[in-house]
């Protein structure tokens, strides 16, 4: 079991990643691999990431993602980018997973999101007490 | 359009008698201890892999599927509609986990139970959700979403357009190029592998084929 330490920074706990464009894509030699700052969101039932971001490196875009407003107010749409990332970054041993990333400028000045649809694949300790975050997966 | 043959339960999962139990004990330990605590029974399909079926406390029917590579134990891909001793189902939800795939198996309407072979005799299974909550979910036969920036406005119209027909693939994912539906494929893999070699690096959409897609929450997480 893979297992990641980090700390709880004032915007969350970050920690880099590595991305990369699909297999299909990676064996006709499109696109890049680079290693992100993602924040770890339990709010966000998706992960996102900076839709400029997703085309420099070369993912392509996918399906429409309908997103719910906070509050009143009517859904959105955006696009998404199939994606594969490892949560110990580009050089580590982890497995890489796949997820539809919607593109759309976080909140927060990372990189990207990890929402709960990656989260739930990991176990999630937080300390608040230490400032610490173990991530087990 | 082309239908590309579906992979997943094959015509033999449906017959009274093609079910059978199986032992845990060819399964890491993980998994066999889940199977020991679950009820569980297996389809072989018709492409030689095998289904798991397991029955989760709450009544929803999982499936743990393993590769007929026989190397690791990974998902087996979705979108299958088959029947279990002549009951309908389909293959609705996949995550993929790190050596094991699950897959959540429904009941399409109507909430009717799932016959589970090789299940203990007299125990009852509560009804499967089987309508999605509407709030929820963005019906797209609405049409293309307003507001949407994205670079495939042109084939999510074709794609809302012919809805009801793609329906008729339901769980697949279509290939649609501008104003052409290309094909409709078991896997996004598939779809993807077909749209680099007809086109190469151009945008097309593979999209999974429903009614009713789920909407995303992002709460304040984007600006």
């Amino acid at each position: 079991m893979g297992r990641i330490e980090t700390t709880l920074q004032p915007l969350g706990p970050l920690l880099q990643v590595g991305l990369r464009t699909t297999a299909a894509r990676e064996r006709r030699g499109l696109g890049e691999s680079r290693d992100v700052t993602a924040m770890i969101d339990t709010g966000a039932s998706s992960s996102i990431i900076v839709p400029a971001l997703a085309r420099r490196i070369g993912l392509s875009e996918g399906d429409a993602a309908i997103i719910r407003p906070v509050g009143e107010g009517q859904a959105i749409s955006a696009p998404t980018f199939p994606a594969r990332i490892r949560l110990d970054g580009l050089t580590g041993k982890g497995e890489w997973l796949e997820l539809d990333l919607i593109g759309i400028q976080p909140a927060s000045p990372v990189d990207m999101l990890i929402g709960r649809e990656l989260i739930g694949k990991l176990t999630l300790i937080i300390d608040g007490v230490q400032g610490k975050v173990l991530i087990l997966y | 359009m082309a239908n590309h043959g579906k992979s997943g339960l094959g015509p033999a999962a449906g017959r009274p008698g093609a079910a059978r139990k199986r032992g845990y004990r060819r399964y890491p330990p993980s998994l066999a201890k889940l199977m020991r605590v679950l009820n569980y029974t297996a389809i072989e399909t018709s492409e030689g892999a095998t289904h798991k079926l397991i029955k989760l406390p709450g009544g929803r029917l999982w499936t743990i599927a393993r590769t007929s590579e026989g190397a690791t134990h990974k998902l087996v891909k979705s979108g299958v509609a088959e029947t279990i001793e002549g009951r309908p189902v389909r293959l609705v939800t996949v995550t993929e986990g790190r050596s094991l795939g699950f897959a959540l198996l429904r009941v399409p309407s109507g909430g009717r139970q799932a016959e589970v072979p090789g299940r203990d005799a007299g125990e009852e299974m509560s009804p499967v959700p089987a309508t999605p909550d509407r709030s929820q979910s963005y019906d797209w036969s609405r049409g293309v979403p307003a507001g949407y920036a994205g670079a495939l406005s042109e084939e999510l119209a074709v794609y809302a357009a012919n809805l009801d027909r793609l329906l008729e693939n339901e769980g697949d994912y279509v290939l649609i190029r501008k104003s052409e539906i290309c094909g409709v494929f078991p896997e996004r893999g598939d779809a993807e592998e077909e749209g680099l070699r007809r086109f190469g690096d151009v945008p097309v959409l593979i999209k999974r084929i429903a009614r009713h897609q789920p909407l995303v929450f992002l709460g304040g997480a984007a600006r």
